[in-house]
């Protein structure tokens, strides 16, 4: 082993050179392959540092500036989110939030779960009728949401025509714009959307319950009930818990839905926090403002964050 | 006992057929209704009683989406963007999800753990930065702005599906090869690389079709025909047209089409990449 005076990279870190030729301590320190490691992230670094790490931060920043688009900002400290916990709005847009992504997520994992367990059964066609619940789940969000749209017209629509036929409406419904009634029209299309992804989910844990404990339950005599509930839910938990952490974090931040279905209306009857901050930073111009909303939501968001990545870095390393 | 196992079995069939039923209409009923309004001529669409199953069919709506709209062009962004994306993160996650299971270094825990996270940050908490970034450098209403932008959800993502697959690539391959002199750059190119070919492809389909569908991003980085994507040109294409539920619908439909076929083919994978690792197929 020679010095290895020559790599410029190395000097910058003086413990490097402490006991012994530079090269070994600093391959002590850095690891093994370190030249070869840090020439191989560094366009990843690049991209995390320079558009996720450091947009973050200015995110951050811009919360606590007055800052209009293309105008010159100025540092308010912490009026943004003052002001916001003072709008009625804001906290309209947090009920809202909560609400919308707690009936989502909780209707997805029922409906999902359901499908899963229909058919995980031995039914003929198994494949292609798993083929076909997928579809909603693989087309873009805002093709779906667009087809709703016109299936929830008021006068051309087909779902105010067909339930008024059958008797169920006796006058027609104005599915998105009914403040009863919006937030779960736009429930109704985000659970048919996302179900499938949930039921994908629960069918590759159900087939990893090996059967023997199935039979097992059975021999003790177990009700189809009780062995759901001590074979089915245990053998489910870590697909449970992940697909709806991260169905939490990704329900409660898609605009697209609302954007497309309501516009967040009826006065911001179904406004959510994804639509309220895109509608002040950037039709509103106020990125300052729209940052903090954004951010007002992100404490919630971060634990979820925290816990979702946890169970993923835990699943990968096991 | 075994009674009462028939009866469990035929009460749970009872069951299941009918939601099995309703499951399906629920689920392919908006697709029906999808593409017979793009078929259906606009005297059958916009009438008190609509048609369940129409009369007349028509291509005139396809007829206006390709020769008489924006719509080529925005197809062509799409696909520029969603392709320019794959490559470059294919590039960068390649390399960076290698040196990650293979090399040692300091710090690749902790780029690991950034990897997982950066990849969990909504979009929401980023666009409006994004957005100064972008304007300031002057790239609103440009491919390669909302490429970079891109970039933030595929380059995670895709470094964390390559980690993955690479760790079941057996390591004495590798080694084998190395010791016959091969170093580890020719390594990875000729021995991990290509048994990871599956799994690459796989990575590949899925980073063009989130491209291919991004809304967020779109929506506030372009507006002009020029530079808009499908998805934002579908949302834009409502205001333009009192009848336009049957150009919409059949733009739809031929936006939907690369997706779901990609979707079809990689289903298996689709789902097992999402969740990665923590759900054991």
């Amino acid at each position: 082993m020679t010095t290895g005076g020559r790599e410029s990279m190395v000097a910058a870190s003086p413990e490097a050179t402490i006991g012994g030729p530079r090269r070994r301590g600093l391959k002590r320190l850095l690891g093994r392959d370190y030249q070869l490691a840090y020439l191989m992230i560094a366009p990843s670094l690049l991209v995390l540092l320079g558009l996720i790490g450091f947009p973050f931060v200015r995110a951050i920043s811009l919360s606590l500036e007055s800052q209009p688009i293309g105008g010159e900002g100025h540092f308010v400290g912490f009026d943004n989110f003052a002001s916001l916990l003072q709008d009625k709005l804001w906290w309209l847009t947090f009920k809202n939030t909560l609400f919308y992504t707690v009936m989502g997520v909780g209707l997805k994992t029922v409906v999902g779960m359901v499908f899963a367990l229909i058919l995980h059964q031995k039914l003929k066609g198994r494949t292609a009728l798993r083929a076909l619940l997928f579809i909603p789940w693989s087309v873009p969000i805002v093709v779906d949401a667009f087809v709703w749209r016109w299936i929830y017209s008021d006068l051309n629509g087909i779902l105010n025509f067909v339930l008024y036929r059958l008797h169920i409406i006796d006058q027609y419904v104005l599915w998105t714009s009914d403040p009863k009634i919006v937030l779960w029209a736009i429930i109704a299309v985000v659970v048919w959307q996302g179900t499938p992804f949930y039921m994908m989910n629960f069918l590759a844990g159900l087939q990893s319950i090996p059967e023997e404990q199935y039979e097992a339950s059975k021999i003790d005599g177990a009700s189809a009930l009780q062995s759901f509930r001590h074979v089915t839910l245990p053998g489910l938990t870590s697909v449970l818990i992940v697909v709806t952490l991260l169905s939490t974090i990704w329900t409660s931040n898609e605009l697209q839905f609302v954007y497309i279905l309501s516009s967040g209306g009826p006065a911001h009857l179904s406004e959510i926090f994804p639509t309220l901050a895109f509608f002040t930073s950037i039709p509103g111009r106020e990125l300052g403002m729209g940052a903090a909303v954004a951010l007002s939501f992100f404490p919630l968001m971060a634990s979820l964050i925290v816990l979702a990545g946890r169970f993923m870095l835990r699943g990968a390393e096991a | 006992m075994n009674g009462s196992k028939s009866i469990q079995r035929s009460r749970w069939h009872f069951f299941s057929r009918p939601v099995l039923a309703i499951g399906l209409l629920w689920t392919l009923f908006p697709f029906y209704w999808l593409a017979s309004t793009a078929l259906k001529p606009n005297d059958d669409m916009y009438r008190p009683e609509p048609l369940l199953v129409p009369q007349r069919l028509t291509l005139d709506h396809f007829q206006k989406v390709l020769f008489d709209s924006h719509f080529p062009e925005y197809f062509r962004n799409s696909t520029v963007i969603a392709i320019s994306t794959t490559v470059l993160s294919l590039f960068v996650g390649i390399l960076a999800a290698y040196a990650i299971v293979r090399l040692d270094f300091k710090g690749k825990n902790l780029l690991a753990r950034v990897l997982i996270f950066s990849y969990l940050v909504p979009p929401v908490l980023l666009f409006i930065p994004l957005f100064e970034l972008i304007y300031k450098f002057d790239m609103l209403n440009s491919l390669q702005g909302l490429t970079f932008a891109y970039l933030t959800f595929t380059v995670p993502f895709t470094t964390w599906l390559l980690m993955g697959y690479f760790r079941t690539v057996p390591v004495d391959l590798e080694e084998a090869a190395m010791v016959d002199g091969c170093n580890r750059v020719s390594a990875l190119l000729h021995i991990t690389l290509p048994l990871s070919a599956p799994a690459i492809v796989v990575t590949a389909l899925f980073s063009f079709t989130l491209s291919w569908n991004e809304f967020l991003y779109a929506l506030t980085f372009t507006s002009d025909a020029a530079s808009k994507t499908v998805t934002v040109g579908l949302a834009s294409t409502v205001a333009e047209d009192v009848f336009f539920w049957g150009v919409m619908m059949a733009a739809s439909v031929l936006i939907a089409i690369p997706p779901v076929v990609l979707y079809l083919l990689g289903q298996r994978w689709v789902v097992s990449g999402l969740t990665a690792g923590a759900v054991k197929a």
